[in-house]
C-alpha cells in the first residue's frame, strides 16, 4: 500500500543520508594532505522495507556507519618495518660521524701523521746528532699522538653526545605512550556503542608509527578497540589507559642504559631487549661499534708506544746514557711524548752504544724498521695495516648501515604507497563523489517537490 | 590501482630528492676530481689509497735517503781523489830525495810538511754537520790533536812521532785556546812511552771539558817530526734504502787513511836529516808504503765507486716504483673526469626531465574540467 507521506519519508531519508555523504566527501577533501589521515566513506544501505501488497515497498535509504577505507596488513606491516628503518637510520647517522674521526682522505689523519713519524727517525738517522732533526722528530712524534689524542676524544664525546640522544629517545617513547593511553581510552569510550573512532584511530596509528621508528614493539588491540604495547621482551609499556615509562639509568660504563620502570618504581635494564628502532641504533653504534674502534686504537698506541719504548731504552742519547722512555701513556687517550724528550731533544737515542755518540745511527734505523715489523694483531700485522684495517672498516660499517637505511627507506615508500593506494584521498574520486552525492540529494529534493505538489494535488481534488 | 594525487607529489618529491643526492654527488665528484671523499664511499679502495700513499711518503724518503748517501760518497770520491794526488806527489818527492842534489832538501821537507797538511785537512772533511772519516765519533775532527774530559776520568793524548824522541813537549789548551798546562819530559807526568817512534799515549786529567794539544818533540837539538794519529772509532754509518734494508756505509778514517800520516811524517823526518845517507836511504824506504797506502786508498775509493753505482740504481727503481704507485693512487682516489662529467650530464637532465614531468602530470585534476 503506497502512501504520500512515506514517500516524502523516503524523500528525507535520501536527503539526509546524502547530506551526510557530502559531509564526509568535505571531510575527506580537507583532509587531502593530513599526514596519516584514512579518507572515509558512508556505507549506505536501504532502508528496511515494508510489507505491502503486491509485495514489499522499499523504505528510502539508510547511513549505517562512517567507515574509514583501511588495511590492517598493510599498517601492520608498516610498523614492522619502521623498527628496523629507525633503527639501520639511527645507525647510519651515528656511525657517519665516528666516520669523521677516521677520515683519512685529505691525506691528514693519524695514518699520514704515523709515516711522518717514522720518516722523522729516518731523517735524523742521516743526521743522528742533528738539532734540527731531532726538534722535528719530536714534534712528528707530538703530532702523532696528538691524532690519537683526538681520535680517542672524539670517539669519547660522540658516546656522550649518544647518551643525550638516547636519553632523548626514552623521552619520546614515555611520551607517545602517554598520547596512546590517552587516545585508547577515547577510542574505547567512543566504540562501546556502534560508533567508528575514525579519525582518533587515524591520530592512534600516526603515534605508533612514531614509536616504531624509536623502538621495536608489540601491539595487539582487544575487542574495546584498545591496543597494548609491550616493549623488551613482553614488559608492557600501553596497556588499555594505562601507560608505563621507560627511564634512563647509568650502566658499567658510566653510559645510559634503557630501563622499563615497573608498578614498584624499580628500573629493570633492558638494553639489552631493545632490538629495533632508533634507540637500537643508537645504543650499537655508543655500546658496540664505538668502544671496538677505541679498544683497537687503544691496542694500538698501546703497542706502538711500547715497541717504540723498547728499541729506545737499548739504545743511547746525545749525552751517551741510555734512552729513557719516549712515549708516556699505553692507550690512544693518554699516549704522549715524554716530557723530558719534549723539552731536551738530546735526549733521543740515536746511538746503539754509549762510545758510538754522536755519529752512530744504528737506534734510529732500528727505530724506522718498526713501521715493517708484526708488531699488532698478536705479530701478524704491522701498525700502518693495523690502522688501515680500521678505517676500512668503519667504512664498511657505514656503508652497510647506508644500504639497509636506504633498503628499508624505499621498502617504507612503497609499502606507504599501498597505504594511499587504499586509505589516501584522492581529489578526483572526492569530486565525483561530491557531484554524485549532489545530483542525488537533487533528486531527493525533486522527489520532495514532486510529493508537494502531488498532496496539492489531493487537496486541491476535495476542494 | 588506486592512484591519489599524493601518490603522485609524492613520488615525485621522492624522486627529486634522490636526483638532487645524486647531482650534488657528482657535481663534489667532478669539483674535487676525488672518487673517495669518506671511507665509506669504498671500504676497499680507502685502504688501498691508504697504502699507497704510505709507500709513496716511504719511497720519497728512501730518495731523499739515497740523495744523502750520494752526496757523501761523490765528498768521499772527490777528498780521496785529492789524497791519492797527494801520495803521488809525495812518492815523486821520495824518489827525487834518493837522486837529487842534497840542497833541495830543505825545500822538500817543506813541501812534505805542506803536504801533511793538507791531508789533515783533507782526512777532516764535513759534510754539512759531521765528520766524513770519525767513525762514529762525528763531533770530533778524527785528525786534530784533541780531548775530551768528562766525568773527572783522565783522557789519552795520543800523538805519533816520525823517530825516537828525547824532548817531548805537549801543550795544552782549552776550548777557549789558553794555554792550560805544558807537559814536557820529567815533569812529573812522564809520558807512558813518551818518545818511542810510532804512536805514543799519555793519561792526562784536568777539569772537564775540551781540550786541544800540540805536540813538539826533538833529539840531541834535531827536531822529531810529530804527526796526528786516529782520534775516531771504527763505527759504521748505515743508510736506510728500502723496507728493512740498510747499507753501511764506511767512515773509518783509520781504515781508509791507514799509516799516511807516519809514513809522510818519516818522509819529512828522513828529508830533514841531518845525515844525507842515512836520510837517502829512509826517504827511499818510504816508497813502497807510500805505494801500497795508494793501492789501499784505491780499493776504498772502488768501494765507494760501487756504492754509488748501487744507490744510483736503487734511485732508478725508486723514480719507476714512485711513477707506479702514483699512478695506481690516482686510479684509486681520483675520478676519471671525462666519466664524471658525463655522468654529472646525465643526472643534470634526469632531474630536468623530472622536474618537467612534474609540471605537466601535477597541474590536471577533475575540477580543472567541471564546468
Amino acid at each position: 500500500m503506497a502512501n504520500i507521506i512515506g514517500l516524502l519519508d523516503i524523500g528525507k531519508s535520501a536527503l539526509l543520508t546524502h547530506q551526510q555523504s557530502l559531509n564526509v566527501t568535505g571531510h575527506n577533501i580537507a583532509n587531502v594532505n593530513t599526514p596519516g589521515y584514512t579518507r572515509q566513506r558512508v556505507n549506505l544501505a536501504a532502508n528496511s522495507p515494508l510489507d505491502s501488497s503486491p509485495g514489499q515497498m522499499g523504505d528510502g535509504v539508510v547511513a549505517v556507519d562512517i567507515q574509514r577505507v583501511y588495511d590492517r596488513y598493510i599498517g601492520g606491516r608498516i610498523t614492522t618495518e619502521k623498527q628496523a628503518f629507525g633503527r639501520w637510520e639511527a645507525q647510519k647517522n651515528a656511525l657517519e660521524r665516528v666516520e669523521i674521526t677516521f677520515d683519512e682522505s685529505g691525506g691528514y689523519g693519524l695514518s699520514g701523521s704515523m709515516t711522518e713519524f717514522w720518516n722523522a727517525w729516518q731523517d735524523l738517522s742521516n743526521a743522528p746528532a742533528g738539532h734540527t732533526e731531532r726538534v722535528s722528530l719530536v714534534s712528528k712524534a707530538q703530532f702523532l699522538a696528538g691524532a690519537f689524542n683526538k681520535s680517542a676524544a672524539d670517539l669519547n664525546q660522540q658516546q656522550v653526545d649518544l647518551d643525550a640522544v638516547v636519553k632523548g629517545g626514552v623521552d619520546d617513547v614515555n611520551r607517545l605512550a602517554t598520547e596512546i593511553a590517552d587516545l585508547n581510552q577515547k577510542i574505547g569510550e567512543v566504540e562501546t556503542g556502534i560508533q567508528n573512532a575514525n579519525d582518533l584511530r587515524d591520530r592512534r596509528d600516526a603515534l605508533v608509527s612514531q614509536l616504531a621508528e624509536l623502538i621495536d614493539i608489540n601491539t595487539f588491540e582487544n575487542g574495546q578497540g584498545r591496543l597494548s604495547i609491550s616493549v623488551g621482551n613482553g614488559r608492557p609499556l600501553v596497556d588499555s589507559g594505562q601507560a608505563w615509562h621507560l627511564g634512563t639509568t647509568p650502566n658499567a660504563d658510566g653510559h645510559l642504559g634503557v630501563t622499563w620502570i615497573d608498578a614498584n618504581n624499580t628500573a629493570n635494564d633492558i638494553s639489552a631487549s631493545v632490538k629495533g628502532g632508533r634507540l637500537k641504533g643508537w645504543l650499537d653504534v655508543r655500546d658496540g661499534a664505538i668502544p671496538d674502534y677505541r679498544t683497537r686504537l687503544d691496542e694500538m698506541a698501546g703497542e706502538l708506544a711500547a715497541a717504540v719504548n723498547t728499541v729506545h731504552a737499548a739504545g743511547f742519547d746525545l749525552y751517551a746514557t741510555a734512552g729513557q722512555m719516549f712515549f708516556s701513556g699505553s692507550t690512544a687517550a693518554d699516549i704522549g711524548v715524554d716530557p723530558l724528550v719534549a723539552v731536551d731533544p738530546n735526549r733521543i737515542a740515536a746511538a746503539a752504544t754509549a762510545a758510538g755518540v754522536p755519529g752512530d745511527n744504528s737506534t734510529a734505523v732500528a727505530m724506522a724498521e718498526l713501521q715493517h715489523a708484526s708488531a699488532m694483531g698478536g705479530g701478524t700485522t704491522n701498525f700502518d695495516d693495523f690502522y688501515r684495517s680500521i678505517v676500512s672498516d668503519v667504512g664498511s660499517q657505514v656503508r652497510s648501515a647506508a644500504d639497509f637505511s636506504e633498503h628499508q627507506s624505499v621498502m617504507l615508500t612503497s609499502l606507504g604507497n599501498y597505504r594511499e593506494s587504499v586509505s589516501g584521498v584522492s581529489l578526483d574520486e572526492e569530486m565525483l563523489n561530491l557531484i554524485k552525492f549532489q545530483h542525488a540529494f537533487d533528486a531527493a529534493a525533486k522527489l520532495v517537490t514532486t510529493v508537494d505538489e502531488m498532496m496539492q494535488t489531493v487537496l486541491d481534488m476535495t476542494r | 590501482m588506486r592512484v591519489t594525487s599524493n601518490m603522485m607529489t609524492g613520488g615525485i618529491a621522492e624522486n627529486l630528492y634522490r636526483q638532487a643526492e645524486q647531482l650534488l654527488k657528482s657535481q663534489k665528484t667532478v669539483a674535487t676530481g676525488k672518487r673517495i671523499l669518506r671511507p665509506s664511499d669504498d671500504p676497499a679502495g680507502m685502504g688501498k689509497m691508504l697504502a699507497y700513499r704510505r709507500s709513496l711518503a716511504n719511497i720519497e724518503q728512501y730518495q731523499e735517503n739515497v740523495a744523502r748517501g750520494k752526496m757523501r760518497l761523490e765528498l768521499n770520491e772527490t777528498v780521496l781523489d785529492d789524497v791519492s794526488g797527494l801520495i803521488n806527489s809525495a812518492v815523486n818527492i821520495a824518489a827525487e830525495a834518493s837522486t837529487g842534489p842534497l840542497d833541495t832538501r830543505p825545500i822538500l821537507a817543506q813541501e812534505v810538511q805542506n803536504l801533511r797538511l793538507q791531508l789533515v785537512q783533507l782526512a777532516n772533511s764535513k759534510t754539512v754537520d759531521a765528520y766524513l772519516y770519525a767513525g762514529h765519533q762525528t763531533d770530533t775532527a778524527p785528525y786534530s790533536h784533541h780531548l775530551e774530559i768528562a766525568g773527572g776520568a783522565p783522557g789519552a793524548i795520543t800523538f805519533g812521532l816520525a823517530a825516537v824522541a828525547t824532548d817531548v813537549s805537549i801543550e795544552i789548551h782549552d776550548a777557549t785556546g789558553a794555554l792550560v798546562q805544558t807537559l814536557t819530559q820529567g815533569d812529573g807526568v812522564t809520558p807512558g812511552s813518551g818518545g818511542s817512534a810510532g804512536t805514543n799515549s799519555i793519561a792526562w786529567s784536568g777539569p772537564d771539558g775540551d781540550y786541544s794539544y800540540t805536540v813538539a818533540a826533538g833529539s840531541a837539538g834535531t827536531p822529531v817530526v810529530a804527526y796526528e794519529t786516529y782520534t775516531g772509532d771504527s763505527g759504521d754509518i748505515r743508510l736506510i734504502l728500502g723496507d728493512r734494508t740498510s747499507i753501511v756505509i764506511n767512515a773509518d778514517g783509520g781504515e781508509t787513511f791507514g799509516d799516511l800520516f807516519e809514513r809522510l811524517a818519516q818522509l819529512q823526518q828522513a828529508l830533514q836529516d841531518p845525515d844525507p845517507v842515512a836520510g837517502t836511504a829512509a826517504a827511499a824506504a818510504t816508497v813502497n808504503p807510500l805505494n801500497m797506502a795508494a793501492d789501499r786508498l784505491e780499493r776504498v775509493r772502488a768501494e765507494g765507486a760501487v756504492t754509488f753505482k748501487h744507490l744510483e740504481l736503487t734511485e732508478d727503481r725508486y723514480a719507476g716504483l714512485k711513477l707506479n704507485v702514483e699512478d695506481m693512487l690516482e686510479k684509486t682516489e681520483k675520478v676519471d673526469m671525462a666519466t664524471a662529467i658525463v655522468a654529472l650530464q646525465k643526472f643534470e637532465s634526469d632531474y630536468q626531465t623530472t622536474l618537467a614531468t612534474a609540471a605537466r602530470v601535477l597541474q590536471p585534476s577533475l575540477i580543472d574540467f567541471l564546468r
